[in-house]
């Protein structure tokens, strides 16, 4: 390294002169590669004052500290490493700054661990961090530094800081999930990429360390302290992976790595760890200990000796004592097998379901079949054969249930033609016991198939008349299934099995996921047929349409949804749109509309007038009275009406108009139906311009409400966004503005900011408007801004707030530019910044090719607004272009602008600007 | 520093400390005349002005001055009303409203010191963009102030013991650093970075 100079306390004074300004300090620093420095700096109180932690109202800051950053990077340097260390061993000792404590620590991994140790007490003294930061990664490698460097016992209490649990919340909660302080991402970072070097180095006190946080954990999971039940076979099924990163299974993890690492790398210490693991009791760390002991069957038998003959475990027979039971039952002396062998005739204590024993029993001597005298072996073969592999995966260990299964996968259903399917649906027979395969599983991997094979199974459809409702009802499902994706179905078959079912009485049974009552089934026979009549490449045709329309009268009488439901499930639990597709009655009202949407092509041909509700009487009679309260009082048929609005209008505006007020009933004690039907018809319409005439008086209704739909985080319902959305459509098409106005003129300030980026959205989304709709829109954004402008300063911000909204319209194109600009020079001057600032930034560099003069000071804008102090990196290259074209400028003051722009950003943190003086060019 | 960039500070002090910047103006005319007897103690003189007076120009505020006068007086008074005897130090006064008297006196006088190194630190705060002024970042900038304060206060009068000169580069030293830590807060950036790259390249040669 060349001789470097020490510098004069002239030259620190200086430099210290110009360093006021933090960027200033980051420039400098970041820069400053003479360790010879950090003494002066050190006596001119330059690494005397951490910055600290700023609280703000519901955030926390910590500042970066740039001359920390210096004395980070000369850590590496030997000739400075003790200096460095002079001046951390001074720093105060209540740093709640994580950026600084980051560093410090980052320090002492640079240092060698002799020194570094000397930091140790100094970070165990620190206050719990409460912001997420790098900390604790680096503190990582502050242990495996120590660790492997001389100084585990260090090292080994920085892992007891990283391992310690997060104070849990007093929750009267029967099961609590513990975390680390550290956060469970960062834990698996530790435990996996540096303990291995604590364990290396102090095996006996880095798995105890382990085993006391496991045991912790366990014991903060529960509100009773009492109990050893520590339910692992639950969160932990299989010892040897979990697909869960939670604290239990991160510290199992952890723990199971260090005993093989103990085992593998010190044997001579595996006792010595074993026997500290037996100081818990839950049993988990039992679990360990048998997986352990089958790994070491060949190095150390006598764990195995030991283990095995427990007749408990034996008869529990967890995955970890069945491995150990197949590796270790040859080590056993003979009597220990022999009483091994006798244990197999059945369990100490009788099966809740005797008819289980032959599974018990399989899944017991699997594991020692090479072991087995003849009648055993025969006894096995026999077991073999009666009981499916599958039924003995997981022997009497109580699983997670994750959900109905299949006694047959969808290869081997495929494998069956389909005219065979039902026969052997039918001849399946339910095995007893819990968690055993079931019809709801089977009926799903059923509607699997069924989908992929529309056509085949629609042309069997009558054989799968007479099977229990749970497979019929997923056959209708995966019917549906394929209809929705674009398959054609042979509809006649189809029809006749849904006329079978409609015959069928409920059978009342409630077992499992069977159908009680054939009322599911019913639902997806609508469902089905509101998927086909709506969709022309479902093939259903028009000489179906008695028998079809014969099932829909039949449904649309449904009782469900009975009040009584809608109670239990609607309000705040389903909004009615929701319940109405997820109910017979309400699925059969789409398929009625659908009905007479598909009636109506047919019924078309060769006719000169339109074909109206008048020639599907039997159609309107069903609206009609489900729009009579007392027959319907269901929200969720309400809903219906809404959904299909524009549709029915199309079909008969007559009857609709008519029907309006029933519909949107004006009687406020009514207004849950006006609810139900407006939500619906808002959200899943778009706007419909021949309907706005009809609909306009709901239209004020719903802004006179819309405040009512803005909750107190300001977020926009779906209702009030979609209300929105219509009126700024409207807009545009030339209708309704004075609606538009309304809004502006009285809704809360989150719709009227919405409603004005919504003008730029869709200007965004949109070809080029007509001169008059960019003229509505630009009289809207007038108005706003003169608005803003009068209002006097103390409440204007609150005024012009919604101004940033113009942002997208600025970007938007739709606007002349010399227009664009002047009111964004408007809204500037009032001090509110664009939103979409990086789609503003886009559309400054299209604009500067005429206009840069007035795009830099809106550029400028930006970049001073810019709080938070990121976002130009979304917009960098914008930025280069601007600038760039403005220091070419050939008006001077352009090129000022621009020059001072630079500064600005150097100003900011963003350094490499400064090319761009130097005559570099983006 | 240059004469552009004076100009430019002194544009910056009369937009924001007018009083102030007629402080500055005598320091630079006097580090503009040539060598008279006594220069480098006005010039320090000005200079301890100037760095006293610009914090409270430009927060808009006034120390709570020490008068010392009002001080002593109002001992004076709690004393005699003591009834204590007349030499000083003969006697250890014991009265609570005494001893209270001396205690806010002396608490006021540290507070007073703390308050110059805060009204400093406010001063640079206040010029510093919101948001990127963690005020234990200027703690050496604070310090260079104040011991530039300091050493004009030293410089600026004959103690009358002894015979002093100032060496007349001293005095440009401080002079030039004071406008330099003014002058960074709100020069262009990036040529403060030139000024730095080039103590940066002599320091990492």
């Amino acid at each position: 390294m060349p001789s470097l100079k020490t510098p004069t306390p002239d030259a620190v004074e200086r430099a210290t002169a110009r360093l006021v300004r933090p960027q200033q300090q980051r420039y400098f620093f970041e820069r400053l590669n003479n360790p010879l420095w950090i003494g002066p700096l050190r006596e001119r109180k330059w690494f005397s004052r951490p910055p600290q932690t700023v609280q703000g109202a519901d955030s926390e800051f910590h500042p970066q500290w740039p001359a920390l950053h210096y004395l980070r990077r000369m850590a590496s340097l030997p000739e400075a490493q003790e200096a460095v260390l002079a001046v951390i061993l001074e720093l105060p000792k209540d740093i709640t700054n994580v950026t600084v404590q980051e560093s410090v620590v980052a320090i002492a991994v640079a240092l060698p661990p002799e020194m570094a140790v000397q930091a140790v007490p100094q970070i165990l003294a620190w206050p719990p961090p409460r912001t997420a930061s790098l900390l604790p990664k680096t503190l990582g490698e502050l242990l495996a530094r120590l660790a492997s460097g001389g100084q585990a016992k260090p090292g080994l209490k920085i892992a007891e800081l990283l391992l310690r649990l997060a104070e849990a919340p007093a929750e009267e909660r029967a099961w609590r999930r513990p975390k680390p302080r550290i956060g469970e991402w960062h834990l698996r970072l530790v435990l996996e990429e540096r303990y291995p070097s604590l364990v290396r180095a102090l095996p006996a006190e880095s798995v105890r360390l382990l085993r006391t946080s496991l045991e912790s954990a366990l014991q903060a999971t529960s509100v009773r302290q009492d109990t050893l039940e520590d339910y692992s076979t639950v969160w932990r099924p299989q010892i040897e992976s979990s697909r869960h990163e939670d604290t239990l299974n991160l510290l199992t993890t952890a723990l199971l790595a260090a005993l093989r690492q103990v085992a593998r790398e010190r044997p001579d210490r595996i006792e010595v760890v074993l026997a500290d693991l037996r100081h818990s009791k839950q049993s988990i760390f039992r679990r360990l200990e048998l997986t352990l002991a089958a790994d070491l069957v060949g190095s150390h038998p006598t764990l195995a000796v030991a283990l095995l003959p427990d007749r408990q475990a034996f008869d529990r027979c967890l995955p970890e004592y069945a491995t150990l039971l197949g590796a270790g039952f040859g080590v056993l002396p003979p009597e220990g097998q022999a009483r091994i062998l006798e244990w197999t005739a059945g369990p100490e204590r009788p099966l809740r379901h005797p008819e289980a024993l032959p599974a018990w029993r399989r899944a017991r001597l699997e594991p020692i079949a090479g072991h087995l005298g003849a009648g055993l072996a025969a006894e096995l073969d026999e077991l073999r054969r009666n009981v499916p592999d599958a039924w003995i995966g997981e022997p009497a260990a109580p699983t997670v249930w994750v959900g109905p299964t299949s006694p047959l996968g969808p290869h081997e259903l495929k494998s069956l033609p389909p005219e065979r399917v039902s026969e052997a649906l039918a001849s399946w027979v339910v095995p007893a016991g819990d968690r055993q395969p079931s019809p709801e599983g089977l009926g799903r991997v059923l509607a699997e198939v069924v989908e992929e094979a529309t056509d085949a199974y629609s042309a069997v459809a009558l054989t799968f008349r007479g099977l229990d409702p749970t497979y019929v009802r997923h056959f209708l499902a995966g019917l549906t299934r394929g209809v929705r994706a674009g398959r054609r179905l042979e509809w006649n078959g189809v029809v006749g099995l849904c006329e079978w079912v409609l015959e069928q009485p409920g059978n009342g049974r409630t077992v499992d996921d069977a159908d009680p009552h054939w009322g599911w089934t019913r639902t997806d026979i609508a469902r089905l047929l509101e998927s086909g009549l709506t969709r022309s490449s479902s093939g259903l045709g028009a000489s179906l349409a008695d028998r079809v329309w014969a099932l829909l009268a039949k449904l649309a009488e449904d009782p469900e949804p009975t009040t009584e439901y809608e109670a239990e499930f609607g309000g705040s639990n389903m909004d009615p749109g929701t319940l109405s597709i997820n109910t017979t009655r309400g699925e059969a009202l789409h398929a009625v509309i659908g009905f007479a949407l598909w009636r109506r092509q047919p019924l078309r041909e060769g006719r000169a007038e339109p074909v109206t509700l008048a020639d599907m009487p039997e159609v309107r009679d069903v609206l009609d009275r489900h729009l009579d309260p007392a027959i319907d009082p269901s929200l969720a048929i309400r809903s219906v009406y809404g959904r299909w609005l524009p549709w029915l209008f199309d079909l008969d505006p007559a009857w609709l108009e008519s029907r309006l007020p029933t519909i949107f009933p004006t009687d406020p004690d009514a207004k849950h139906f006006w609810d139900a039907a407006w939500v619906e018809f808002v959200i899943r319409c778009g706007p419909y311009g021949k309907l706005l005439p009809l609909l306009e008086p709901s239209y004020v209704r719903a802004i006179q409400e819309v405040g009512r739909h803005v909750d107190e985080a300001s977020a926009l319902s779906e209702p009030a966004r979609h209300l929105v959305d219509h009126l700024v459509v409207y807009t545009r098409a030339g209708h309704g503005t004075h609606l538009l106005a309304q809004v502006l003129n009285s809704a809360p300030r989150p719709v009227r900011a919405y409603a004005l980026r919504f003008i730029g959205l869709v200007g965004e989304d949109s070809p080029r408007w007509d001169e008059d709709a960019v003229q509505r829109f630009a009289d809207i954004w007038e108005q706003r801004v003169a608005r803003a402008e009068s209002v006097d300063p103390p409440e204007r911000s609150e005024a012009a707030a919604e101004l940033a909204s113009f942002g997208w319209s600025f970007a938007s194109g739709q606007f002349d530019p010399e227009w664009t600009l002047r009111i964004a020079d408007r809204i500037v001057a009032l001090g509110v910044r664009l939103e979409a600032d990086h789609k503003v930034a886009r559309r400054l560099v299209v604009l500067a090719s005429a206009h840069l003069e007035r795009c830099l000071p809106i550029l400028g804008h930006l970049i001073r607004s810019d709080v938070e102090g990121w976002s130009l990196i979304g917009w960098d290259s914008e930025a280069r272009q601007l600038l760039s074209a403005g220091l070419a400028s050939e008006v001077a003051t352009v090129r000022e602008a621009a020059t001072e722009l630079i500064h600005e950003l150097g100003g900011r943190g963003f350094f490499d600007f400064g090319e761009l003086l130097k005559g570099g060019r983006a | 520093m240059s004469p552009a960039a004076r100009s430019v500070l002194l544009n910056f002090l009369s937009e924001t400390a007018p009083g102030a910047a007629q402080a500055y103006q005598a320091a630079l005319s006097i580090a503009g005349f040539t060598d008279f007897p006594g220069r480098a103690q006005f010039l320090a003189h000005a200079l301890r002005d100037f760095a006293n007076r610009l914090p409270d120009a430009v927060l808009g505020e006034q120390t709570s001055r020490q008068d010392a006068v009002k001080i002593l007086n109002e001992l004076k008074k709690a004393w005699s009303a003591q009834n204590a005897p007349p030499r000083l130090g003969a006697v250890t006064p014991s009265s609570n409203s005494f001893d209270a008297l001396l205690g806010s006196i002396l608490t006021s006088w540290g507070t007073g010191q703390g308050t110059k190194r805060d009204l400093v630190e406010r001063m640079f705060r206040a010029w510093l963009p919101a948001g990127h002024n963690s005020p234990e970042l200027l703690a050496p900038i604070v310090e260079s102030w104040m011991q530039i304060a300091r050493w004009a206060q030293s410089q600026a009068h004959f103690d009358g013991t002894a015979a002093r000169s100032t060496p007349w580069s001293d005095c440009e030293e401080r002079l030039s650093l004071l406008e330099g830590l003014l002058s960074s807060t709100h020069a262009a950036f990036f040529e403060v970075a030139q000024e730095l790259d080039a103590i940066l390249e002599d320091a990492n040669a």
